[in-house]
């Protein structure tokens, strides 16, 4: 088991900043996943963490030791790309026995020692049937368990995992995380995941860095993110329905939505403090809009259904209010038809609020 | 309909390549006064004999002819020449040209230009340069020498080697080599122990590529070599003259002979070959 920890760290490739300024701490035996859109720097970090790129400026530590120097293979990482860059020349055996066998001089590793702990790695991922077959003619799913297994097999301290199942059929890679979350709770291993699903991030993580465009955009616990984001992008990454976004002005200790107003109570504090009076945009999750009838004296706005897209266990229904499209979740037996007005009741305590010339919250 | 008009294309591709092949070995197994009857055309031998061969292969022990000795005809020396020149150029493409190849795919080696600078090395024809060479050579001692000779043809070859290799690992994953890394090769063994073997199919077909374009050289060693020293596509042109004219029977039988050493070698690459000239058509 070790730490990991990100100090400044910066990858340019000429004028492209791939990854600014990044800090980061990966607590010892923590499952954490670095989350962004294609293209925000989340595979070059890994990249660095791994010591397949060397950093423009900053420092890898594992535990207290800074990595600079050190050399990947001596790293004692097991790393997982994306596209499994399983070794097709070779069978299912040979690929798991690949690492030990370019190591066995240097570790001293008997022949005996590679065989035994090839078997004991093939039994764990479910390979033990495919030993002698040859890698280039497996199916996805097996190419992913040899990726995994050729990892495993060198019992790193530190897992490093780049989108392993974005190429899955969504019944094995729903097998596969849970998989991965028992392998990790068994051994341990501080485990760092590379993805650009956020329901996969929430689902498996302890904690989750969200990235964009090289930075950092807020790290924390999955319910962190979730019920308090930083900022616009965050707020809009995170959820598996696309989150509310509206024009809202501070007006008397509230908010003005629409029609209707938005109580601050002890917030207010936060928006009276505000240097300059740039416009407000709040947010509130679909899940926890509450919805009462159009007459009902509680509703905040007043909008009509445009959409309804049943999902099974809710439907989204879409909304349009003023111009802005809005979503809320509700139960099936609850669906309400198409043109029909809602009245939507916003609980304070569920709007966010993010300074529109920033992008961050107001807190 | 259109299995006929098929059929009928295939057949006349076959006719059209086909002739120059039939008609070089029908020739090679000729005897003498076959060779070029006046007036008449012999569409097959009469009377078929391998003397020509043996002839070619130093076989025999006297001469039909009075200008010339049966030595002059073994085509043994050349055939060595020939092996040893365009074996050796082909390898010193391969070990020079692969390497390059890997540099410029994976790491960029050089700039985005470089790939294309090799490839003008290419881009006239070998005529314009070989004089200059010649001067070259005579200055470096290696003017007339089987170095010299696997040297240059290395040198003429070695763009194709880039170029075609170049592709074939640029079809290769990076994470290929990543991977191996991680697992604790130096650069040097994930390239050999995980890059290489992946491209081996494009390898055999460069190799063969390369091979054939130096074993069918006419033009350099023309003008890099005098004497007896020669390869055999050189030695067959000079299979004539005197006042025995052409020694159609000759050429062809040296023909045929040089037809077999990269027939060969294709058939035995062949299940390389065909992975190796559809790559980047298959799914990985």
């Amino acid at each position: 088991m070790s730490s990991i920890t990100l100090k400044s760290l910066s990858k340019h490739f000429g004028t492209l900043r791939a990854v600014d300024n990044l800090d980061l701490d990966v607590p010892h035996g923590s499952f954490t996943a670095l989350l962004g859109p294609s293209g925000c720097g989340k595979t070059t970090t890994m990249n660095m963490i791994s010591g397949l790129e060397q950093p423009t400026t900053g420092e890898v530590y594992f535990d207290e030791r800074a990595m600079s120097g050190v050399e990947t293979g001596r790293r004692n990482v097991g790393f997982v790309f994306q596209n499994y860059a399983i070794f097709t020349h070779m069978t299912v055996a040979e690929n798991l026995g690949f690492g030990l066998q370019s190591q066995r001089r240097r570790e001293r590793v008997s022949k005996e020692e590679i065989d035994r702990r090839v078997k004991e790695v093939a039994e764990t991922v479910g390979l033990s049937s495919a030993l002698d077959r040859g890698a280039a003619r497996l199916s996805v799913n097996d190419l992913q368990k040899v990726a995994l297994g050729r990892a495993m097999i060198m019992r790193p301290t530190i897992f490093l995992l780049d989108e392993p199942f974005s190429n899955l059929d969504s019944a094995f890679r729903a097998y596969m995380r849970a998989e991965l979350k028992r392998i990790q709770h068994d051994v341990g291993q501080t485990m760092v995941y590379v993805t650009h699903d956020q329901v996969e991030a929430m689902g498996m993580a302890d904690r989750i860095a969200v990235m964009d465009r090289g930075e950092l955009q807020q790290y924390g616990s999955p319910d962190d993110l979730y019920e308090r984001p930083a900022n616009t992008f965050v707020a809009r990454f995170i959820g598996s329905v696309l989150n509310n976004f509206l024009p809202v002005r501070y007006a008397d200790g509230g908010l003005a939505v629409g029609e209707g107003r938005v109580e601050l109570g002890d917030r207010r504090a936060a928006f009276e403090s505000r240097a300059t009076a740039s416009d407000l945009t709040a947010t509130i999750r679909p899940e926890r809009v509450r919805v009462v009838d159009p007459g009902d004296a509680s509703a905040t706005i007043r909008a009509v259904v445009t959409l309804v897209e049943p999902l099974g266990p809710k439907d989204v229904v879409h909304l349009e209010h003023d111009g802005t499209a809005l979503r809320v979740a509700l139960p099936p037996s609850e669906r309400p038809a198409i043109g029909a007005a809602l009245g939507l009741c916003f609980d304070p305590d569920q709007v966010h609020v993010f300074d529109d010339s920033t992008g961050l919250a107001v807190r | 309909m259109k299995k006929t008009l098929r059929i009928t294309a295939i057949a006349i591709y076959a006719v059209v390549f086909g002739f120059p092949l039939y008609w070089v070995t029908t020739m090679a197994i000729k005897p003498k006064a076959e060779e070029n009857p006046p007036g008449i055309t012999l569409w097959k031998p009469q009377d078929p004999t391998i003397k020509n061969f043996k002839d070619i292969l130093g076989l025999s022990k006297t001469s039909d002819s009075a200008f010339a000795t049966a030595k002059d005809y073994s085509a043994l020396t050349p055939l060595k020449n020939s092996f040893l020149a365009a074996g050796g150029g082909t390898l010193l493409a391969l070990a020079v040209g692969v390497f390059a190849a890997y540099g410029i795919a994976r790491f960029r080696a050089g700039g985005a230009q470089l790939p294309f600078q090799i490839l003008q090395l290419r881009m006239f024809p070998p005529a314009a340069v070989v004089i200059p060479l010649y001067f070259m050579f005579i200055y470096l001692k290696l003017w007339n020498t089987l170095p010299g000779l696997i040297l240059i043809y290395g040198a003429v070859t070695f763009p194709f080697v880039v170029w075609l290799m170049r592709s074939f690992f640029q079809d290769v994953p990076r994470e290929i080599s990543e991977a191996a890394i991680v697992d604790g090769c130096t650069q040097w063994g994930a390239f050999f122990k995980a890059v290489l073997p992946q491209v081996k199919g494009g390898l055999a077909a460069t190799g063969l590529f390369v091979f054939i374009l130096n074993w069918s050289d006419y033009l350099i060693v023309l003008v890099m070599t005098q004497d007896k020293w020669t390869t055999a596509p050189l030695f067959l042109s000079t299979l004539s003259g005197g006042a025995g004219g052409q020694e159609y029977g000759h050429q062809a039988a040296l023909a045929v002979l040089l037809i077999l050493p990269p027939a060969i070698l294709g058939l035995s690459i062949q299940k390389y070959l065909v992975r190796g000239l559809t790559f980047g058509a298959i799914k990985r």
